[in-house]
């Protein structure tokens, strides 16, 4: 059931997708061309029953795909993640669920994971869609780019292909979308960017509301967290909490001061509200400080299982131990890739 | 058969790894057991990597790793950590500033029965203001704080015995503590007095803006070294002070103020400032509970806070 194919297209269904079929065929054609061995997953996030069957019924012939159901609804993030996991393929690209883009362009990522890079991100240009949503998402991924150091100009982009290793070493819960590309440049994996045609784009003009950029917002408070403190979090909750003291101790220092010398008219201590703020923002910075305490307790006690470097080839001594036989890892010259975490398979097999 | 590694983490030294590695190879031909030398390199962008290689491809006992970006000196001190395989462990920077002829009196104190035996750079050649001053205050706090007397924490040359370091887990800045954690975990530390060379070539990769991570990092380390596996224990005290600050607040509220002019802030500073207290206490307490929850749930595979023991066997 698991022979290795060379190439694993992701699509993560939210919906009716009317143009599976076609985006499957075209694709298809593209990946036939190339002349490796291919297949399609398609995570289904939870469309129920009679949904199912009449994607099912729409699967064009003569294409390798497996569908994967969720069922319930769990989100596009969620279902690529499902989808990256159960990939077979050496190198995996996801694929946009409608005609975004020009399915010719996957040779150029495909091309560019061959060469030089471990992760490759899709970047529109020209985008087709009103001034007002190519100016929001400029904004964002500018903010993002400074945020995180990663040189992308378009994190949302569709179209993503990665090497196997990058799933395996990177993905965790709920992270295979926008992150996945910040999250591999800090474990030290190559990553790049190619130019994709952009044909047209869904989802309505103008503001794209609040919910969306109170999400965006928390995405990047995240990736701040993650990438800066998550080993240190003390780091983090302490400069937080320490701010809010520091403004607390000069609220209150001030108030008692103009209480004893009566600088300003309404010096009496009793009758300023501004000391209740100023205890309670010391109150409130010692709480956050506390919590990085905790966050430090639970990081130091789960610090065995997560291990925050990789190593990328180890080599044996060039001349054999005297006396001895040559050393157990020859052919010498040879890297020997590093496995990662012994105790759990890169590779499941269900048999 | 080998039963000692030395450990070197390097970034960037193109111009002076070559020359201690030769040092090194002289120095180890001497100590009559088998060795190998592991050397990490963590990133490097520079001629580092054909230097490595130029000297593995002649030696029979240096192996290289290579991280794939730059993870910083407790990465690389991991990694070697878990990828050599002696008995006894010695770390060594990678700069030439530790002399290889030390290794030989690190071991002596290990063979004398210590676990973790710490290098001490007694005379320094690094400038006074930058290195030398910070340095010793951090180290001052660090005894203080960790309650070892060691002169010298930030010294790489060290030696350990490897059936203790594989229990300590290595993460963030953490190597500049683990004679801390070793101590609590009621390791044997010594300290020996140590060489100190010039820099030859390549630049220092510290500074000076390390205090406030360096700070933070100490709170952290007092608080795992006495109370990472009773957390209730220090939330415990905390909220317990907080809640005698409450209750002092509570009676200075409600005493009669005529007699006590001085704090007659009674109706609003007092009754306010107490239960903001009595709030803190509380959350203590939860954060205390919390911390419990999170620990008792994780199952720390032979985790770096359970005591040493040794064994002693007496034969009938």
């Amino acid at each position: 059931m698991s022979e290795p194919v060379d190439i694993t297209c992701v699509l993560a269904l939210t919906d009716d997708s009317p143009e599976i079929e076609e985006i499957l065929r075209q694709y298809a054609a593209e990946l036939r061309d190339r002349g490796q061995s291919f297949e399609f997953v398609l995570v289904l996030d939870g469309l129920g029953e009679s949904r199912t069957a009449r994607l099912r019924a729409r699967m064009p012939a003569g294409v390798p795909v497996r569908l994967l159901h969720f069922n319930q609804s769990f989100g596009e993030e969620r279902a690529l993640t499902a989808g990256y996991r159960e990939a077979r393929g050496r190198l995996v690209v996801s694929l946009p669920s409608y005609m975004q883009l020009d399915p010719g362009d996957i040779h150029q990522v495909l091309d560019a994971l061959e060469r030089d890079f471990d992760l490759v991100a899709g970047w529109r240009v020209p985008r087709v869609d009103p001034w007002i949503n190519r100016l929001q998402s400029w904004a964002y991924n500018r903010v993002m780019s400074a945020l995180t150091g990663v040189q992308l100009h378009d994190l949302n982009c569709g179209l993503t292909g990665l090497r196997r290793t990058v799933i395996d070493e990177v993905l965790v819960e709920g992270n295979a979308g926008r992150f996945l590309p910040v999250l591999a440049h800090r474990r030290g994996f190559r990553v790049g960017e190619v130019r994709v045609r952009h044909l047209r784009e869904r989802g309505r003009a103008g503001f794209f509301g609040v919910g969306v950029y109170v999400r965006r917002l928390l995405d990047v408070v995240a990736l701040m967290f993650l990438t800066r403190f998550i080993t240190k979090p003390l780091r983090f909750f302490g400069m937080a909490g320490g701010l809010s003291v520091l403004g607390g101790l000069l609220l209150c220092g001030w108030l008692v001061l103009d209480h004893v010398y009566g600088w300003s008219l309404q010096g009496d201590l009793r009758n300023r509200s501004a000391l209740l703020v100023g205890v309670a923002l010391i109150v409130m910075g010692v709480m956050v400080f506390s919590l990085g305490l905790v966050a430090e307790i639970i990081i130091f006690t789960n610090a065995r299982n997560m291990r925050d470097y990789t190593v990328e080839r180890e080599l044996p001594p060039g001349r054999p131990a005297e006396g001895g036989p040559p050393a157990q890892d020859a052919p010498a010259a040879t890297a020997r890739p590093r496995q990662e975490a012994p105790e759990e398979p890169a590779h499941r097999d269900p048999s | 058969m080998v039963t000692l590694s030395v450990i070197i983490p390097v970034y960037n030294e193109q111009g002076s790894i070559g020359p201690l590695l030769a040092e090194l190879e002289s120095a180890l031909d001497r100590i009559p057991r088998p060795s190998e030398i592991v050397v990490v390199d963590d990133g490097s962008g520079d001629g580092t990597p054909a230097v490595l290689e130029t000297h593995r491809l002649n030696s029979r006992r240096l192996r290289v790793l290579r991280l794939r970006r730059n993870f910083g000196q407790t990465a690389a001190l991991a990694a070697g950590f878990q990828a050599a395989r002696g008995d006894v462990f010695v770390t060594m920077d990678g700069d030439g500033q530790n002399d290889p002829r030390d290794i030989e009196g690190l071991l002596a104190d290990l063979e004398a029965g210590y676990d973790v035996v710490s290098g001490w750079r007694r005379h320094r050649a690094d400038s006074w203001v930058y290195r030398r001053l910070p340095s010793q205050t951090a180290n001052r706090l660090l005894a203080e704080i960790t309650g070892v007397r060691l002169h010298d924490f930030g010294c790489t040359l060290k030696a350990y015995r490897a059936s203790f370091i594989r229990r300590v887990t290595l993460y963030a800045d953490m190597h500049r503590f683990i004679p801390g954690l070793a101590a609590a975990v009621g390791a044997r530390v010594g300290e020996r007095v140590v060489a100190h060379h010039p820099r030859r070539t390549g630049h220092s990769k510290y500074g000076l803006g390390r205090t406030y991570k360096l700070l933070t990092d100490m709170v952290v380390l007092r608080l795992l070294v006495r109370f990472a596996s009773q957390p209730l224990h220090y939330f415990g005290l905390l909220s317990i002070g907080t809640s005698a600050l409450a209750v002092a607040t509570t009676f200075l509220a409600f005493v009669d103020t005529t007699t006590v002019r001085l704090v007659n802030y009674s109706t609003v500073v007092m009754p306010s400032v107490a239960v903001l207290a009595f709030c803190l206490a509380f959350y203590f307490l939860m954060m205390g509970l919390m911390c419990e929850l999170a620990l008792r749930t994780t199952r720390p595979r032979g985790g770096a806070y359970a005591p040493m023991l040794r064994h002693e066997d007496i034969p009938a």
